[in-house]
């Protein structure tokens, strides 16, 4: 193969990119938006949170070791255990394994960075503050105690009166959001920044599973965070959806909540196995066996896991037909789960030298033992009439921590052992690592073996103590013991971290001699040169590839914007481009996720006021790093490799901005879904009940289609705008006129639609279908306000000469937003003006 | 005189290729969607006296016409969504992902269509 880069490479170009790559120092480090940076910190708080939530779990385990227990009180136990699963979803699993991502698929890319590292220290300082906050409410008896899905009723005001269930519903509502902006990096990330070569054929396994990962927060998170609006709005303004009096439905919310629920088991277990795709074919020293099958497994599971939900609700009361679906959906996901697993042991028999036995490969073993027998009581409780025997007991509990613990705990502490020499001088301990590793798996299997019986005994779950004489004591004994033996391996695990983690470079290339690029030779700047790559395992396949990478042979061994920029290449077979310009440290990202996660915080206890003011703020912050993005073209056009020139600036469908957009257009949609869904499942549940009857019918027809005809409108004048930019951008006022005048008509009809319905009499707090009604509009003025910042912020970039016919990025963000906003908005029309009307 | 900027590559549009990848998996999930629909709404209204002979037909004819949908699409991948790339290793494997979801995506099909004939259409279990 002739190399891209043959010629030797002139002196300094190391140093230069050194000084681009620097991290900050001092108290400017939390501006960092290095990928390794900000993805320790991501993970190491993450981590945190494990062990909190862990204590927690031995407080709640040492509370059952015996019956008729009165170390803590009822209430204690049921935030405890509120904010144990809460804690151990949400601020534990979904972010470690979106800080691997990030830490670890630019590596694997040979990217020098994600393309928008500021998004990335947007959502991980957003989750950090707002994650701190939210557990601490533990320890003002503020937290929520309705469990991990706070179920409605028992969350209603009625039932929960004070803060502590807002605490959750806001809390959580706002970390989903930046897990949502953590998705949206890691889809563009994997499709766009893969190095040169890299076809979708070659991409490392664990690639996949992110891009797969990131695509189901897509689609799954939207409907908890519609869920967790609507009974906030129940719970602060009394808009009823959830109130079976007034036509709404508690049911609803599960239905919501397990459509996240269920893939959120997935989006945990996705890339733990292909952490575990990654570890296997290095310890056993060949390929991974069955590449293409895992890969249809992981999207087939993927896809499957959407199909689920309702196997959480089995004994609400579904006609039973209804369960038989959902249930033959829970079998056949037992398949793909089934094809992986084969693949690694078929990986580890294959191995000519047998499987080195390293502390990474007794954590993956240990993964295959336990979260197969989770896989398996999970085929068990996928048939409803065993469901209806083992529901809510602490079989229940059994089968899913050995799923979580088996299947997402496991691997990453193998993950830590594998991948700590990337980041680490030293590596951890071996020694240690196996003490940890023995102390995990029996203590995890002595905590949570037992509980099978337990459950089958039937006790109940979330019980904070049981009478002495119903024969559970000695199993739950046991039980405790167990966990501490389990939290002894944790805190082995710490002791290694403390002695021989220290955060640099240094240490061992390459320790298991692995294939993979992560193990390249790296720097601040990622590799000194992004490879061109030729086959799954091109460590392995091109031992010289190293030392090519290290001299500068392959694409762009220098800075020649100087700044910061990686290669973008197409989506299916890897070729480049165009180089993007990305941002460096940086103040605003910081600011803007501080004063984002205070006014969320402050909505919670009510502080309506500061709450806005910081809102506000956070808006302003996001607009001054907005300012500094799209760079325009002025670099040109730049060599990165002998023969291959690219251009530094792209707009349109091509450019990852679009890219971006286009996802969070996904995320919206699937928002909206989840909206019909809600307004429709109403009406099914209690067709008799449910409006026109009762309540005013919905406004003359003049209404929808006048707003209808604004919103076409507008639509028009966009299009005709992006038509005709390159004649239209030289007027200053041409520009600014019809942007406004677009804006005008968004506006007006929103303004349209809620006068219409308040005409009729119709008010949100009437019943549910009202609250439906008003919810439509709440999404609707949502976008608004969004487009509403943004059409001034590009009319000022217009004036400021930063956007012109091909500098048009923030214009095109406006376009897509806007066309979006219009469609759904006339979806929206037609469902609530038009759905009454049509059912009479 | 600045250099005229190359264009980019071009390839296939993304939207094309992710629906030839996943055309099994999205004709499951329209068919789970449908037959759940529809089984839930002529339950909750009662719009048809025969109900349980009507869901059974219909989930049975929606079971049919998905699992002919997807043998076209196990055996010539491509022909519904007209997705051409050019030959090569990639475009191997992608056919050959997509057909295996084909395949896994009609097991699952076939899975929740049986249950309409074994199961009363509109009944409780409790």
């Amino acid at each position: 193969m002739e190399l891209p880069n043959p010629d030797p490479r002139p002196e300094g170009e190391v140093r230069e990119l050194e000084r681009i790559w620097a991290t900050p120092r001092g108290w400017r480090l939390v501006t960092a938006v290095n990928n390794t940076i900000i993805g320790l910190l991501y993970l190491g708080v993450a981590f945190l949170f494990f062990l909190m939530a862990g204590v927690l779990a031995l407080i709640m385990r040492t509370q059952l070791a015996v019956g008729d227990n009165r170390l803590i009180g009822q209430d204690l136990y049921n935030q405890m255990f509120t904010v144990h699963g809460t804690t151990m979803m949400f601020l534990f699993a979904v972010p470690a394994m979106e800080a691997l991502g990030v830490m670890l698929l630019p590596q694997m890319l040979a990217a020098r960075d994600l393309p928008f590292p500021r998004l990335s220290a947007f959502a991980i300082w957003a989750y950090v503050v707002g994650g701190l906050v939210f557990f601490s409410t533990i320890f003002y008896d503020l937290a929520p105690k309705g469990g991990w899905f706070m179920y409605p009723p028992l969350t209603l005001t009625e039932y929960s009166p004070g803060d502590n269930a807002d605490f959750w519903l806001l809390g959580i509502g706002f970390i989903e959001i930046s897990a949502i902006a953590g998705a949206i990096e890691i889809v563009v990330g994997a499709l766009r920044t893969r190095p040169p070569g890299m076809s979708l054929s070659k991409m490392p396994i664990f690639a996949w599973t992110m891009l797969i990962f990131a695509s189901m927060i897509m689609f799954a998170f939207p409907a908890v965070i519609l869920a967790t609006m609507m009974l906030e709005m129940e719970r602060a303004f009394g808009w009823p959806f959830f109130t079976a009096a007034l036509g709404g439905d508690p049911l609803l919310w599960q239905h919501l909540f397990w459509f996240f629920g269920h893939p959120e088991v997935y989006i945990i277990f996705l890339p733990a196995a292909g952490l575990v795709s990654m570890i296997v074919p290095t310890m056993a020293r060949t390929p991974l066996v069955g590449y293409r099958l895992i890969v249809v497994a992981l999207i087939g599971i993927g896809f499957f896991s959407f199909g689920l939900w309702v196997h959480h609700m089995f004994t609400t009361g579904i006609p039973a037909l209804s369960l038989a679906f959902f249930s033959a959906a829970s079998m056949t996901v037992a398949i793909p789960s089934g094809i992986q697993v084969f693949a690694w042991i078929a990986t580890i028999a294959a191995g000519r030298e047998g499987l080195r036995m390293t502390t990474a490969s007794l954590f993956v073993l240990g993964f295959l033992f336990i979260f197969t027998l989770g896989g398996l009581t999970g085929v068990m409780v996928a048939m409803v009439p065993f469901d209806y025997q083992v529901h809510d007991t602490y079989f229940v509990v059994a089968h899913f921590h050995y799923v979580l613990i088996g299947g997402f705990v496991f691997p990453l502490f193998a993950t830590f052992y594998y991948w700590a020499p990337l980041f680490s001088r030293r590596p951890l301990s071996e020694r240690l690592g196996r003490w940890v590793f023995w102390l995990m798996f029996i203590g995890f299997n002595l905590a949570f073996l037992p509980m099978h019986l337990t459950g089958l005994r039937g006790m109940p779950r979330r019980v904070w103590t049981y009478p002495g004489e119903l024969g559970w004591d000695l199993l739950n004994a046991v039980s405790t013991a167990g966990s501490f033996v389990l939290g002894a391996g944790v805190l082995l695990f710490l002791i290694d971290l403390a002695a021989n983690f220290r955060i640099g470079k240094g240490g061992v290339e390459n320790p298991w001699g692995a294939g993979t690029l992560e193990w390249l030779p790296n720097d601040v700047y990622s590799t000194r040169s992004i490879p061109y790559v030729t086959s799954r395992e091109p460590l392995w396949d091109r031992p010289s590839l190293p030392q090519e990478v290290q001299e500068g042979h392959h694409y762009l061994p220098n800075a020649p914007t100087g700044g910061r920029e990686t290669i973008v290449t197409s989506p299916i077979h890897a070729r480049p481009q165009y180089v993007i310009q990305m941002p460096g440290p940086g103040w605003p990202p910081f600011l803007a996720a501080i004063f984002t996660a205070a006014c969320f915080l402050l909505l919670t206890v009510k502080l309506v006021t500061i709450a806005t003011i910081c809102g506000v703020i956070a808006v302003v912050f996001c607009l001054v790093w907005a300012w500094g993005l799209d760079p325009g073209p002025s670099k040109g056009v730049i060599q990165v490799a002998k023969g291959v020139r690219l251009p530094t600036y792209m707009s349109g469908p091509t450019s990852h901005s679009w890219w971006a957009m286009v996802v969070l257009m996904f995320v919206a949609g699937s928002l909206y879904i989840a909206y019909i869904f809600s307004y429709l499942f109403l009406w099914v549940v209690s067709p008799e009940v449910w409006a026109p009857a009762g309540s005013p019918s919905p406004p003359s027809s003049r209404w929808p289609l006048s707003a209808g005809a604004l919103l076409l409108a507008g639509s028009g004048i966009v299009w005709l705008v992006s038509q005709k930019l390159e004649k239209v951008a030289a007027s200053r006022v041409l520009v600014a006129a019809v942007l406004l005048l677009s804006l005008a008509c968004l506006v007006a009809s929103l303004a349209l639609e809620v006068e219409g319905h308040l005409t009729t009499g119709l008010r949100p707090g009437d019943n549910a279908y009202g609250a439906m009604v008003y919810l439509g509009v709440v999404l609707f003025g949502q976008l608004v306000l969004a487009l509403v910042v943004m059409g001034p912020f590009t009319i000022a970039r217009h004036v400021a000469g930063k956007l012109d016919a091909v500098r048009r990025v923030t214009f095109d963000n406006y376009m897509l937003l806007y066309h979006y906003t219009v469609a759904q908005s006339l979806l929206g029309l037609g469902l609530i003006h038009g759905f009454p009307r049509l059912i009479g | 005189m600045k250099e005229p900027a190359p264009q980019p590559v071009r390839e296939p549009p993304v939207a094309s290729a992710i629906l030839f990848l996943l055309t099994g998996p999205i004709l499951w999930a329209g068919h789970l969607t449908l037959v759940y629909a529809f089984q839930s709404v002529t339950c909750a209204i009662g719009a048809f006296p025969s109900a349980a002979t009507v869901i059974p037909a219909f989930v049975a004819l929606a079971t049919l016409v998905a699992a002919m949908v997807l043998l076209v699409a196990i055996w010539a991948p491509g022909r519904l969504t007209r997705y051409r790339s050019e030959r090569g290793e990639n475009q191997t494997f992608l056919r050959a992902v997509s057909r295996l979801l084909s395949v896994l995506s009609l097991t699952g099909v076939l899975w929740t269509g049986s249950a309409a004939f074994a199961l009363d259409a509109c009944g409780r279990l409790r």
